[in-house]
């Protein structure tokens, strides 16, 4: 079995050697087969494991240590090591499930792109990170996972180099990013200091020993402390106030990119962290009102910035921001199966339209602006379909998968956290709200499409319909996985091992009551309001609009606080330090060396007759010189 | 009556005086050679001074080797000038300044 465990990130890993090596003497069909079919066997490596897994007495499998480095006098010591149970092994069967889809989507979506092979090998590349993210045994290996996937989503917002907001979008994902890991790694530190060990499982592990409380304590200031620290790299890999900005930018990847990466997988790694954490989470009451705060209130900014975004991925990207947020408020509020859950669901759904929109730009042939869009509906009936299907999905109308996640964490909100359980209603509507928007603009209404691209749709082809239906179906089943009113909890029993299941509520009625009403009703507002839509209806103007459509301008308030005052800093420093300091120094240096060259060169003047008389006079000098010394030394 | 060293000496910086002057002030570099044999035979000249005032041959030996070395480095000499006439068609040192710095 342990062997099994090293094939879920060894397979896509070297499914990226070659796509990255000789992928570009390769064709489209090898290059993308090579990618499809090593997601496709870490897949079904993962089945293996997770097979594993529930079949195992304690249920986990771990895969033997091989040694990377410890420090001697040390209790420091780090292995290679895999461990999988059920909380993990869930994720991974979406990382590998999911991203086979979207590997066999992107096939055909990036065909004729010049990078093809360098697409999929950095794909691949992203495959092998994530699952040694969720695999890893140890935190260092976590954070190898961690910086990976924040490399591959680096490399793939900004696969379109020659694009300059490409670039730029890559850079500021990395920069942010950054933040959040340095609270990681401070975090890292804190927790050996404590544990004196990094390794999470096994006798002597953080989470074993968190278990057993009994016979060890952590101060309560500490605990608080850590469990701070992760939220905060969870914050920035999975895009929470104050450092969502990169996500929305993002977008300037391959839209499967971000269906798979920044939707689906990678920006859910930060809910696994503190998944993972959860006993520690649970020490501290500051720490869990931090998070759900911190959730709710993400997840209602993004939800008003969704509200106002023209271009169809931007909607989808705040949605994303908002989702996670939502997530994290299930997590702050003690419901780690719900959290878990929601990220299920929501990579079902949200790679679902995601991917739904890439069908859409490229059948309009890269347009994205749903302000010339409209009325698709019958032109591309499948797709249609399916954005259909995941739009009903997220906005949390029964019984689709959306909404019975969304019900789990705003049960979860209304019994513990009251503020918040307004802030995740209020955004359950905005979702629902701005969703059927982007709906009705995208597929109904007036054709906004212009002659020339109305005439020359591409229609999507298997290949892009195929991952669509499948992700439709999961998509409508998935919430069936944990659907308490109706007597099912196959979800919870199954994290049971990892997570205890949530006691019965009482208020279970009332929310789900509330939340079918609010859904609907915000539905119906926005089909209402957007049914017959034409551009230039007044929205644009109004400065509110403007407001939210700038995600509260939080990218200025960055702007004019970090970046700003950075940017006058090192132009401060390139003119004092460096221009006329360092700089001025070397030049010193190398003009007296100048000088003296050019002086001296004067005397080499290629003439016979000066060097001869050079020498007579050298000559005479030492001639004299000595003669002089002899006299004297005689006396 | 035999003559004094200091005369051979005296005469002998003459001639080796002349000839600096003569390398450097000279052009033509047949004039130069000349110079320079004139040079050499200054350092002859006290070579021969001092080996008889010492009573010892090598002085005379010595002179016969700068002598046949001296008829050698003009043969020498005179060859690469030729060939200088040849590529450059001028000879004037003074033009020739290929090395200057």
């Amino acid at each position: 079995m342990s062997t099994i465990l090293w094939l879920v990130p060894l397979i896509p890993l070297i499914g990226a050697i070659i796509n990255g090596t000789i992928g570009s003497k390769l064709g489209e069909r090898q290059s993308s087969g090579i990618a499809i079919l090593s997601v496709i066997g870490a897949f079904i490596a993962a089945i293996a494991v997770v097979g594993g897994v529930s079949s195992s007495p304690g249920h986990f499998v771990e895969s033997n240590a091989v040694a990377w480095m410890s420090v001697p006098g040390t209790p420091l010591s780090i292995p290679f090591s895999f461990h999988v149970d059920p909380l993990n092994g869930g994720m991974l069967l979406v990382i590998t499930g999911v991203g086979a889809l979207i590997h066999i989507y992107s096939a055909s979506y990036m065909h004729g792109d010049k990078g093809y092979s360098r697409y999929f090998a950095y794909l691949n590349l992203f495959v092998f990170f994530m699952a040694v993210l969720v695999m890893a045994g140890n935190l260092p290996l976590l954070f190898v996972g961690w910086e990976g996937v924040g490399l591959a989503s680096y490399l793939l917002i900004g696969f379109w180099q020659e694009k300059w907001s490409a670039t730029q979008a890559a850079k500021k994902a990395f920069i942010v990013n950054r933040i959040g890991d340095v609270a990681l790694l401070i975090a890292m530190f804190m927790l050996y200091r404590e544990f004196k060990t990094l390794n999470l499982y096994g006798d002597s592990g953080i989470l074993t020993q968190l278990t057993a409380s009994s016979s060890f304590h952590v101060e309560m200031g500490v605990a608080t402390a850590i469990a701070l620290l992760l939220f905060g790299g969870a914050a920035g890999k999975s895009a929470q106030l104050p450092l969502f900005v990169w996500l929305p930018d993002a977008m300037e990847g391959p839209t499967p990119v971000s269906a798979l990466i920044h939707a689906a997988t990678m920006v859910t790694a930060g809910i696994y962290l503190v998944c993972r954490f959860h006993l520690l989470f649970e020490m501290s009451p500051l720490a869990m009102q931090v998070v759900a705060w911190t959730g709710g209130l993400t997840a209602l900014v993004a939800a008003c910035a969704g509200v106002a975004q023209w271009d169809i991925k931007k909607v989808l990207a705040y949605s994303t921001v908002s989702q996670l947020g939502l997530m994290f408020v299930a997590c702050g509020c003690g419901a780690f199966t719900a959290a878990m859950f929601h990220v299920t669901t929501h990579a079902f759904f949200k790679a679902l339209l995601f991917l739904g929109a890439g069908a859409v730009i490229h059948a309009l042939h890269g347009e994205q602006d749903m302000r010339k869009m409209g009325g698709l509906a019958s032109k591309i009936k499948s797709t249609h379909l399916l954005v259909l299907i995941g739009t009903i999905a997220i906005a949390g109308i029964p019984p689709l998968s959306g909404f019975w996640s969304k019900d789990e964490i705003l049960l979860a909100a209304f019994d513990h956290n009251r503020p918040v359980y307004g802030l995740a209603a209020a955004t359950s509507a905005l979702t629902a709200f701005y969703m059927w928007r982007m709906y009705m603009l995208t597929f109904q209404g007036s054709n906004r499409v212009d002659e020339h691209t109305a005439h020359h749709l591409h229609l999507p082809d298997t290949r892009i319909v195929l991952p669509l239906a499948i992700l439709g179906i999961l998509s409508v089943v998935a919430g069936f996985m944990n659907a308490p009113a109706v007597g099912l909890h196959f979800y919870s029993d199954w994290l049971a091992p990892v997570i205890a299941s949530p006691e019965h509520s009482h208020n279970s009625g009332l929310v789900m009551g509330i939340s079918v009403v609010v859904a609907l009703v915000a539905s119906a507002m926005s089909v209402a309001k957007y049914k017959s839509f034409t551009v230039g209806s007044g929205e644009k103007t109004s400065p509110v609009f403007a407001f939210f459509a700038s995600a509260l301008r939080f990218d200025d308030l960055y702007a004019a606080i970090v970046v700003k005052p950075l940017t006058a800093a090192a132009a401060w420093s390139n003119l004092s330090v460096e221009r006329n300091g360092a700089r001025g120094l070397l030049r010193l240096g190398h003009s007296s060396v100048d000088f003296v060259g050019k002086s001296v060169r004067r005397w080499q003047s290629g003439i016979v007759g000066d060097y001869i008389l050079s020498m007579a006079i050298c000559l005479i000098v030492i001639v004299s010189v000595v003669l002089i010394a002899g006299t004297r030394g005689g006396n | 009556m035999s003559i004094p060293l200091n005369y051979y000496i005296v005469l002998s910086m003459i001639l080796f005086s002349l000839g600096i002057a003569g390398v450097t002030t000279r052009r033509n570099p047949i004039l130069i050679f000349m110079s320079i044999e004139l040079m050499l035979n200054a350092v002859n000249l006290s070579l021969i001074a001092f080996g008889r005032y010492l009573g010892d041959a090598g002085g005379q030996m010595l002179t016969i080797f700068v002598m046949a070395v001296a008829a050698a480095e003009v043969s020498v000499g005179l060859g690469i000038l030729i060939a200088i006439f040849r590529t450059k068609d001028n000879v004037d040192v003074d033009v020739l300044n290929g090395l200057k710095g």
